[in-house]
């Protein structure tokens, strides 16, 4: 196959130079950011954002991914040995996992995960080297029309997936489409929304916003409450016993199927496949009444599937330039940031990026294999690190990155003004995962849809008249007709909130 | 009107409401196509309904009430003095520099939970070590006082 050598060159890049440092780096930081209950993925990548300003591309990205597949792997240990899931995917990990620790064996527990987040992880991405090229490929017939219809079709599937109302997603994804609006128009050269304001005349940037909406905000809602650490239980043993070995695996890889399936669905989160496996992993089990009592599938399933959805969500951003979920928005954030365009093009005009960041993604996930086993005990204790000290420490670093946005304290009150709206919207339930991932694609949503209007002469039925494009706009309807209809009937209580950040 | 829904809608509708009046004011459709007017007056247009019907659906079954938003006794003490902690910083920090302003916001947080004199010191610690860290390591160019901190 074709991939081999751009991949292999890729392992050169990013094992080179600093690169393997900031790998290193950023899956240490992830790891961090997994164990401390009150960081999710979504959150550290938005704080660490601003660091990475005066880095290269290449070491940018990789730290920042580090992170977010980092962070997967860290949320197990606390849920496993404190009963804390550090991040949202590993809430269903608390379910066996700690009875698992208290039965002593928390070390298997983690051992497991270990083992299912490496094999889910590395799946996913070898999912990506070779779903990822012809995929681009494909989207690089697409027009203006077609990726209009693809990014509505994105959001649609977000906005239909995630919270309680339908409405109050629809809302909060035109609030984000219509910040991105504000500054010039790229096409006209008209200035809109700026109200006389110079700073608004570049209109916001992503990263105040985003450290406002998850990092200010989690910091207000964590200090709500009031979290006491407790000392982390004896590690022990790391590997299941002889009998248990068979089902870890077949759970570890219906883990992987879920997981590599969830990531390519937009609108998704790295919840949606823990959860789903914990009930396959149930259902196919048998003796179900294991579950919750310490059964080792509960923890293998899950924390493989969170980790597999982890690599294959990467899949809808490098080809088709689609964030699907909050924290691959800031990734996607970041890449513009860097000057880079995610998309189908990436594969074309920066293959050494993209083959060196998911080079790093391999070693990555194997330096966290190490991390997580003989290391498990050492994370526990990190866990303890209390919200007192924690949060300070996380406001003044917001500040901070919100200050080198553009060396203005204007985005510091732009991250505080979002950082209250951002708690104000959780308490109401209003879904904040919609209004980051609209503000980020706003700019391309509405040029492709100015350039298509353009080309069909202003008749918007032309969208339909294009095979690829209609059969999307027609998909998205329906979906959302169908979130309608569930919202209607009180039934969408099960379905993904913001618990990603 | 306690119910927070009802007030987070009005204010979504002020907004949806000025984006509209100011999408107005620009062009709609120029000499190529569609002007800079026309996807920001159909997105206020679309926000407007929407603000609307949440309105209404949260005067029927909205839960929330305002006074839920705030929690009572030391979590609001805590979430205040945060806040206002951060509102201080950007109004004094072109006077006073980064070092100093960092410190009186960590310390607003840090006094709560600590001794003031420790919650002091970690306050001037963690201020001049990011100070450092940025300013030197990374190259990010902060605000300082007429010392230079």
């Amino acid at each position: 196959m074709d991939v081999f050598m751009p991949l292999l060159q890729g392992f050169d890049i990013a094992m080179g130079g600093w690169n393997l440092l900031y790998c290193l780096l950023g899956v240490t930081i992830g790891m961090l950011v997994g164990v401390l209950p009150g960081l999710g993925p979504t959150t550290g990548t938005a704080l660490l954002l601003p660091i990475t300003f005066s880095m290269d591309p290449i070491p940018a990205i990789i730290m920042l991914s580090g992170i977010y597949y980092g962070s997967l792997y860290g949320g197990t240990v606390t849920s496993v040995l404190i009963n804390t899931p550090g991040e949202a995917a590993s809430v269903t990990t608390c379910f066996d996992g700690y009875p698992m620790a208290k039965q002593g064996r928390a070390g298997t527990a983690l051992g497991v995960a270990g083992i299912g987040s490496f094999i889910g992880g590395t799946v996913a991405i070898i999912g990506l080297v070779f779903i990822g090229p012809p995929l681009a490929e494909l989207a690089l017939k697409f027009g203006p029309p077609e990726f209009f219809s693809l990014m509505i079709l994105g959001l649609v599937m977000v906005v239909g997936l995630m919270g309680k109302s339908i409405i109050r997603g629809t809302i909060s994804a035109i609030v984000g489409l219509t910040l991105s609006l504000v500054g010039m128009d790229p096409i006209s050269g008209a200035l809109r929304f700026t109200f006389g304001e110079l700073h608004l005349m570049e209109g916001f940037d992503f990263v105040t916003i985003a450290m406002g909406l998850f990092g200010i905000s989690e910091v207000l809602l964590g200090l709500e409450t009031s979290m006491h650490a407790q000392e982390p239980p004896k590690v022990g043993k790391l590997l299941p016993n002889k009998e248990e070995w068979r089902p870890t695996m077949m759970a570890i890889l219906r883990g992987t199927g879920l997981g590599c399936l969830t990531g390519l669905i937009p609108g998704s989160n790295s919840v949606i496949p823990a959860i789903l496996s914990y009930t396959l992993e149930k259902k196919v089990a048998k003796d179900p009444s294991r579950f919750g009592k310490g059964a080792i599938e509960g923890v293998a399933g899950p924390e493989t599937a969170n980790n597999a959805y982890c690599g294959a969500a990467l899949i809808p951003l490098f080809t088709m330039g689609i964030p699907s979920s909050p924290t691959i928005a800031v990734l996607f954030g970041a890449f513009i940031m860097h000057g880079l365009t995610p998309g189908p093009a990436l594969f074309q005009n920066n293959p050494q990026f993209v083959w060196a960041v998911i080079a790093s993604m391999f070693i990555g996930n194997f330096m966290l294999l190490i991390m997580n086993l003989p290391m498990a005990g050492m994370w526990g204790k990190v866990a303890m690190i209390p919200p007192k000290i924690l949060y300070p420490l996380i406001v003044i670093i917001s500040v901070l990155g919100a200050y080198s946005v553009s060396g203005s304290v204007w985005d510091i009150w732009v991250m505080i003004f979002f950082g209250v709206v951002g708690y104000v919207m959780k308490k109401i339930d209003i879904p904040m995962a919609p209004v980051v991932l609209t503000f980020v694609l706003g700019k391309m949503i509405e040029s492709s849809l100015l350039q298509s209007l353009m080309y069909f002469k202003g008749d918007f039925m032309g969208f339909f008249a294009r095979p690829i494009s209609g059969v999307m706009l027609a998909l998205a309807i329906i979906i959302f007709a169908v979130g309608i209809i569930a919202s209607i009937r009180n039934k969408r209580g099960m379905l993904a909130d913001d618990v990603e950040v | 009107m306690k119910k927070a829904g009802v007030w987070a809608g009005i204010i979504t509708l002020v907004y949806a409401i000025i984006i509209f009046q100011q999408s107005l004011s620009l062009d709609y459709s120029t000499r190529l196509g569609p002007g800079p007017g026309f996807f920001p007056l159909w997105l206020s247009g679309i926000l407007i309904v929407l603000t609307l019907c949440y309105i209404v659906d949260s005067i029927r079954h909205d839960v929330v009430k305002v006074s839920e938003i705030l929690p009572g006794g030391q979590a609001s003490k805590n979430i205040i003095s945060t806040v206002g902690g951060l509102i201080i910083f950007p109004i004094v920090v072109p006077y006073l520099g980064f070092v100093v302003s960092a410190t009186i916001l960590q310390f607003i947080m840090f006094v709560r939970d600590f001794k003031w004199y420790i919650a002091l010191g970690i306050s001037v610690a963690v201020s001049i070590i990011l100070f450092l860290v940025f300013q030197s390591l990374l190259g990010v160019t902060l605000p300082v006082n007429d010392f230079g901190w």
